[in-house]
């Protein structure tokens, strides 16, 4: 599983789709940290505002391009070594199990290696942290993760999952922020909104990373029954 | 060491192995035949977990679970290899061997890359490589690991002549270290020069399986043994010809060319004897077996 994870953390990182977005991704919160005393006078707030509002950017971009990154760099995580035949050399060698999960761990390690960094840098400009905020992007990018995983092993065509997780990626956030702040009967489908667990920034967002395992389980059963 | 049960595989309606039984013994070189569509693919998949069978079990090394511990003692080669592009040569093979639970060198890898034929070429991405070179590498990756039972599938298709000779040599050489090999080839005089036993499998039912000489001999075990002999008088020509061909079909018969056909080599001396019964001297007796490939092209046109 180890080696699996490594090489599929490495892949990410060497990959220039990945750079452009950690690129974004820093950016965004290396700005808003250093200009949060402006944000946060400009919205009226005391000089000894939340760390929430340093890490603005942060929050923006995982909350609205996260799910587009995600799936831009991980549609394909099972099924591109499907169409290119290498997952023979890895089902011949071990378990699928360790497959699905090392590919998973993999990509969770490049996220939680991204997010370090612009904590570092919200950290360093704004002498700010907020745990909550961390773990509440954590769960968020995990089930994310997980969803991209599944996809990927439902879907044998990278092709089809890229057009499908792009989609998704665009939809996610759109759809969970009308259905989380809508009173009408479409409101109650913000319980399956991933967002809507990380709204109360309480114990709440631990729902994700469960229902992330429960995710990759379920898709390591349906890859187990392929034939490669 | 490999033990398949009653191994049998349906697609839909369509069978495309039926209850086969076969057993792969420690040390030896097995050579795997059958047309395209006959089911090795299907069958190897089978046994090196890419594919689940309708029913029956294979046992590997007293195991009836493919776990990982029993991977770690295969190597597989499939019919088909692609690649990491990104990555070059030795990269791929440390990175599968870790995958199998060894760590192996730089120079390990390296080596094993020289005994393959890519030795120049250890460091380019395998982007760049040929179909051949891809095919060495296939095989490299499959005994990175030291496994003790290695699945090759085709290994020298797509090889030029000279580089199929140094897999061969390999193979060889993987024999004498006491590995088992599963070998599948359309090249039957590779399969010849190197395999101890043979299966041929045709419409998913194993025809035939033995040694080389076993199915030689024993498919219908019959033999033609040629003689060069002297001239034969034309006043005992017809005795001797009903005394021949008493106990030894004549199969062909030119002035001083006989060609008859056996079915055990104790046949031999009586026909030596039936030659000196007549003073007829003999210069040449060869046995002539069948050819794998007539074994191969008559396993194909029976049924």
């Amino acid at each position: 599983m180890l080696p699996i994870a490594k090489q599929e953390f490495w892949q990410l990182t060497k990959n220039i789709k990945s750079i452009v977005m950690v690129i974004v991704l820093l950016a965004a919160s290396y700005y808003f940290s250093k200009n949060g005393r402006v944000f946060a006078e400009f919205l009226g707030y005391g000089s000894d505002t939340d760390a929430a509002l340093y890490a603005t950017g942060l929050i923006i971009i995982v909350l609205f391009l996260g799910p587009l990154f995600v799936m831009a760099l991980s549609h394909d995580v099972i099924n591109r070594e499907v169409s290119n035949r290498t997952i023979r050399f890895l089902l011949t060698r071990t378990s699928s199990n360790r497959i699905i999960w090392g590919k998973f761990i993999g990509t969770v390690a490049f996220w939680v290696t991204c997010i370090a960094l612009a904590v570092i840098i919200i950290g360093i400009t704004s002498h700010t942290f907020s745990g909550v905020i961390l773990a509440s992007v954590l769960c968020l990018l995990i089930i994310e993760i997980a969803f991209a995983v599944v996809l990927s092993i439902v879907i044998p065509k990278p092709r089809m999952t890229m057009f499908l997780g792009i989609v998704f990626g665009i939809m996610l956030p759109i759809l969970s922020n009308v259905v989380e702040y809508t009173d009408k009967w479409w409101g109650n489908f913000r319980y399956i909104s991933p967002m809507h667990y990380i709204q109360e920034e309480n114990w709440q967002m631990i729902i994700l990373p469960i229902a992330a395992i429960v995710l990759i389980v379920a898709a390591t059963q349906v890859f187990k029954r392929g034939e490669y | 060491m490999l033990r398949v049960e009653k191994l049998t595989k349906n697609y839909g309606k369509k069978q495309v192995l039926n209850s086969v039984d076969l057993t792969v013994y420690e040390g030896e070189v097995f050579g795997f035949l059958g047309r395209n569509g006959a089911g090795k693919s299907t069958f190897i998949n089978i046994l090196t977990g890419l594919a689940q069978p309708t029913s029956g079990s294979v046992t590997f090394f007293n195991n009836e679970q493919l776990s990982n511990d029993v991977k770690k003692r295969i190597g597989v080669l499939p019919d088909y290899s692609m690649f990491y592009n990104h990555l070059n040569a030795i990269e791929h093979l440390r990175y599968f061997a870790e995958i199998s639970g060894k760590k192996v060198s730089k120079a390990e890898a390296q080596a094993i890359l020289t005994k393959v034929g890519l030795k120049d070429d250890s460091r380019t991405k395998v982007g760049k490589y040929s179909f051949g070179m891809k095919k060495k590498l296939g095989f490299a990756q499959a005994v990175v690991h030291d496994p003790d039972f290695i699945f090759l599938d085709e290994p020298t298709s797509g090889v030029d002549a000279e580089s199929a000779i140094v897999l061969q040599d390999f193979i060889r050489a993987l024999q004498k270290q006491g590995k088992t090999i599963f070998l599948t080839s359309h090249n039957l005089s590779e399969i010849e020069k190197l395999c101890s036993r043979i299966a041929i499998l045709k419409d998913g039912i194993i025809t035939k399986i033995g040694t080389i000489h076993e199915l030689k001999t024993n498919d219908t075990n019959e033999m033609h043994v040629r003689i060069k002999h002297g001239a034969i008088s034309q006043n005992a020509k017809d005795a001797w010809f009903d005394q021949l061909s008493a106990f030894a079909p004549i199969v062909e018969h030119k002035p001083q060319f006989t060609t008859v056909q056996i079915h055990d080599e104790q046949q031999n001396a009586e026909i030596l004897r039936c030659f000196h019964r007549f003073d007829i001297p003999v210069y040449r007796f060869d046995i002539e077996e069948k050819s794998l490939e007539e074994i191969f092209i008559d396993n194909k046109q029976v049924g």
